[in-house]
């Protein structure tokens, strides 16, 4: 696998703030990345800069092996789908995918065979008289996409191509992106906020806060190993308890379990209980702090009830809220 | 703050980085101003130290023009004319202004407001034309039935000057008005607010820079009155009415170029005064509101009644409509009944003659009229829209290029009235449609960038983005993509743009001598404006044909007011502009 876009030291400044700080970042060719974080975190910057809409103050951006930092957009070939779709109101479906191709200046015959089959990929076909006022969101975004990829971008960027659709055409939506994405072979960068879209769908995961990268890597190792208290946090929900020498004892609502009883472990009070079906979620009061926990087991439990608390699998964060050392199986941790 | 927003609201950010590309959109008009405005300025200066000698040479001057302002015997009464209009005309506009346009945002009839904009979009010469056939002392109906005889007396002409220039400034304290914010006009009704007392409360602190808008432009309008003073001419005592724009337009006709432009650089100064405090007006953040509290407390918090109103609005339609009204039932009246006394109000032998008279005999006139305004629509949208984009979308020139274009939007032409006659002289092109083709844009593009910038600043960033990634840098992004997906605003401008050239008086009066040849190659160049304002204006025994070809220069108005119908409150929107 190589590597297809690099950036390297790269710094964006909008004034005196500084938006996104990147010291290495290598995306590799035929993946589909998620770039994950809350608004502000700079995710749309960094697609913003790849794309050359944003020139960057510092650093460098290699794409397929050029450095593109000083090239403007019109000369990257690569393909975006901005978040409202920005169709060109003016053309009508056709026109809108044949656009990137009729600037190169290719022949009639070609661009028809080329946005033909396009089309057809992306299921438009038969929408291509018409005009972007007459399309549904989920039409509109196709049309985008085919415009995107018409013309074999270097690399395919999604700026929250899912946040504008109803939820159930969102999740459909997500696993067509993804197994378009596996059709053609392309390498894409999709933009999100919605931490459950990134797990559905990355190959690899860039977890951004403040303008930096928090942590790349797969889902599961996202998930499993997150390098900081805001990724494990941001990706699946947490709880976190003060431990000795003021270290942050931090783990998963599932790590944990109801017991009868047991050594080490933690005591608390139910205060609340969230009915999901399989399995249900216990809000449970320990000492000042309420931590949430997962039970699996069925047992039937009731408010103000006193319980124990076992421990499965525990991270340790450090006062600087990076961790301490990998996760792992704990077998009795002391309650503080 | 204005990025911030971008950013909050639409994810997009204004990249201020100027490309040659950019720069290439906004550079043909850069070019056109520094050509035909920024010259003239310093070519005026250096005329006033000029003479013309017998043989039409120029020759060095001293400063004997300006000596020549201590003996000039004109020169009092002339500045004291200017004086008049420049108080009258300004606070009787306001006065009648501000209660018509909170009528007509009571009744909110858009028929009606279209109908009372007419005399502000009108060519200034009709409007002229249509009052002299209303109030001259021969058959004109006004002096048969009220016996008053306002037409030897400079009130004449601030009458003309309030006609024409009343609508507009009602349409711009209108658009204030329409632009208070709803909650605020929900809030205020829920606290039962009503009448002057809201009037003053609310309306007036929210109207507040619309209404110095409209104070300003309509004090740049009546200093520099122009076109009913040329109309009335003949039939007026001599220097009863001349202003200093019409006087420096006489010393240039007389040949007395130096001292012409020596008056010429009096209004300079005294425009540009006036440009400030209309830049500021139109740049300035938020008014202050709460002194208006105070004083508005004091005023009766009662509606009007229905019935006024109707008092009220049918006086405003009868002043602003009725010389209109007047020259439409002229014009379709046979000769005998023209000339009858007492006057024929509605002839009962209707009759197209005049108007096919006007058509034989003025259509050289109308032929250079629409070739002219066809030529400059074309040279303004397209040197004006690519430029309102760079400056939106880009922020090319930052501030002071949008100052520089408000600046000259707010200037009389007549002060670049002399070097422009000197450049188009020195390339042989006076009495061409070409001079008027190329010198027009200097009054006409500001306003079409104007209008288009005003658009653009709201206009999508992600077409242009779009455009940008599918590989088209931003100066064809502009042309392939911007301009055909903002046609109908571009159509406004581009009728904006014919409309001013349609009306145009001082330029083709001072560019051309004769009407068009009808034949190839093309010569003379003389306006329809000029066949109403002079061919036949001059002459008293063409009323009918006065009248007639009158209505027909009312058309592109008309059309212009009909395709902005929707918008037209929006266009005159004031304040908040960062630049």
């Amino acid at each position: 696998m190589s590597s297809v876009l690099t950036f390297s030291n790269v710094v964006k400044r909008f004034g005196k703030t500084t938006v996104l700080q990147v010291e290495r970042l290598d995306f590799q060719k035929s993946t589909y990345n998620v770039i994950l974080g809350p608004s502000g975190a700079g995710k749309t910057t960094l697609l913003r800069v790849t794309a050359g809409l944003e020139r960057v103050d510092e650093g460098k951006i290699l794409l397929d092996g050029e450095d593109v930092t000083a090239r403007p957009p019109w000369s990257r070939h690569i393909g975006l789908v901005f978040q409202n779709y920005a169709l060109y109101p003016h053309l009508n479906v056709f026109d809108n995918v044949a656009v990137p191709l009729t600037v190169k200046g290719l022949p009639r015959a070609e661009i028809e065979r080329k946005v033909e089959e396009v089309a057809r990929i992306l299921g438009i076909g038969e929408l291509l008289s018409k005009h972007p006022r007459q399309l549904s969101g989920g039409q509109q975004q196709r049309v985008a996409l085919a415009r995107a990829i018409v013309k074999e971008p270097k690399i395919l960027l999604l700026d929250e191509p899912l946040s504008n659709l109803d939820a159930k055409l969102r999740v459909e939506l997500r696993s067509y992106l993804k197994s378009l994405q596996r059709k053609l072979g392309i390498t894409v960068l999709h933009v999100t906020h919605d931490q459950s879209e990134a797990m559905a769908i990355a190959d690899e995961m860039v977890v951004m806060n403040n303008g930096r990268v928090e942590q790349k890597g797969s889902p599961q190792e996202v998930y499993r190993s997150p390098r900081t208290l805001f990724v494990a946090g941001f990706v699946g929900s947490i709880n976190t308890l003060p431990s000795k020498d003021s270290q942050l004892l931090v783990f998963r609502p599932e790590d944990a379990e109801v017991v009868d009883t047991c050594d080490d472990c933690i005591k608390g009070t139910i205060t609340a209980m969230e009915y999901q079906g399989v399995n249900t979620i216990l809000h449970i009061k320990v000492g000042d702090a309420t931590i949430k926990v997962l039970d699996q087991s069925g047992m039937e439990r009731k408010e103000g009830q006193e319980t124990w608390i076992r421990l499965k699998r525990v991270m340790r964060f450090s006062r600087d809220e990076t961790i301490i050392r990998d996760p792992e199986t704990a077998r009795g941790t002391k309650s503080p | 703050m204005d990025d911030l927003y971008r950013a909050t609201t639409g994810g997009t950010l204004t990249s201020v980085r100027i490309d040659r590309w950019t720069a290439a959109l906004a550079l043909p008009a850069l070019v056109y101003f520094l050509v035909f405005t920024v010259y003239p300025i310093i070519g005026n200066i250096i005329l006033t130290f000029q003479r013309e000698t017998q043989s039409g040479a120029l020759v060095w001057a001293g400063i004997s023009n300006y000596l020549d302002l201590t003996t000039d015997p004109f020169i009092g009464k002339v500045i004291t004319n200017t004086l008049i209009y420049m108080i009258t005309v300004p606070l009787i506009d306001l006065a009648l202004a501000m209660p018509l346009a909170s009528i007509l945002k009571r009744i909110d009839s858009k028929v009606l407001l279209l109908l009372f904009m007419i005399p502000s979009f009108i060519p200034f010469v009709t409007a002229a034309v249509a009052w002299e056939l209303s109030l001259n002392p021969f058959y004109g109906p006004v002096y048969y039935f009220a016996r008053i005889n306002w037409f030897t007396s400079i009130w004449m002409i601030v009458i003309m000057d309030v006609w024409e220039s009343l609508p507009l400034a009602t349409l711009i304290i209108y658009a204030g008005l329409k632009s208070i914010p709803k909650e605020v006009e929900e809030a205020s009704s829920v606290d039962g607010l009503v009448g002057m007392r809201k009037f003053m409360q609310v309306d007036l602190p929210y109207s507040s820079p619309n209404i110095l808008t409209a104070l300003v432009l309509t004090l740049i309008f009546a200093a520099f009155t122009f076109d009913p003073i040329f109309v009335t001419e003949g039939q007026m005592p001599p220097m009863t009415a001349v202003d200093l724009a019409y006087y420096s337009y006489q010393q240039f006709f007389g040949g007395i170029i130096g001292y012409a432009a020596v008056l010429i650089l009096i209004m300079s100064g005294l425009s540009t005064v006036l440009a400030y405090l209309f830049v500021r007006a139109m740049l300035s953040g938020e008014p202050r509101r709460s002194r208006w509290q105070r004083i508005g407390s004091k005023f009766p918090n009662r509606s009007s009644p229905r019935w006024m109103v109707g008092v009220v609005l049918v006086i405003y339609a009868a002043f602003l409509l009725f010389p209109i009204g007047w020259i439409l039932l002229e014009s379709i009246k046979p000769s005998a009944q023209v000339f009858n006394i007492p006057p024929v109000i509605l002839t009962l032998t209707p009759t197209l003659q005049h108007y096919v008279n006007a058509f034989t005999q003025g259509l050289p006139y109308l032929i250079s009229s629409l070739a002219v305004g066809a030529g400059v629509l074309l040279i303004t949208v397209l040197l004006g829209a690519p430029a309102a984009y760079a400056m939106a979308r880009h922020g090319f020139g930052g501030r002071t290029f949008l100052t520089f274009i408000l600046f000259l939007y707010s200037l009389p032409a007549i002060i670049f009235m002399l070097p422009i006659y000197q450049i188009m002289n020195a390339i042989g092109l006076v009495n061409t449609w070409w001079a008027l083709i190329l010198s027009y844009p200097v009054f006409v593009l500001p306003v079409v960038i104007w209008i288009c910038y005003n658009f653009y600043r709201n206009f999508p960033a992600h077409v242009d983005e779009a455009a940008q990634v599918d590989g088209m840098n931003t100066f064809s992004a502009f042309f392939r993509m911007i301009l055909p997906s903002s046609l109908d605003v571009v159509a406004i401008a581009a009728l904006y743009s014919f409309l001013i050239s349609w009306g145009a008086l001082i330029f083709p009066l001072v560019l051309t001598y004769s009407p068009f040849n009808m034949t190839f190659p093309p010569f003379g160049a003389q306006t329809f404006s000029i066949f109403i304002g002079a061919t036949l204006g001059h002459e008293s025994v063409h009323y009918g044909e006065l009248a007639a070809s009158s209505i027909v220069s009312l058309i592109p108005a008309i059309a212009l007011l009909y395709f902005m119908r929707n918008r037209l409150d929006k266009m005159y929107r004031v304040g908040g502009f960062k630049g």
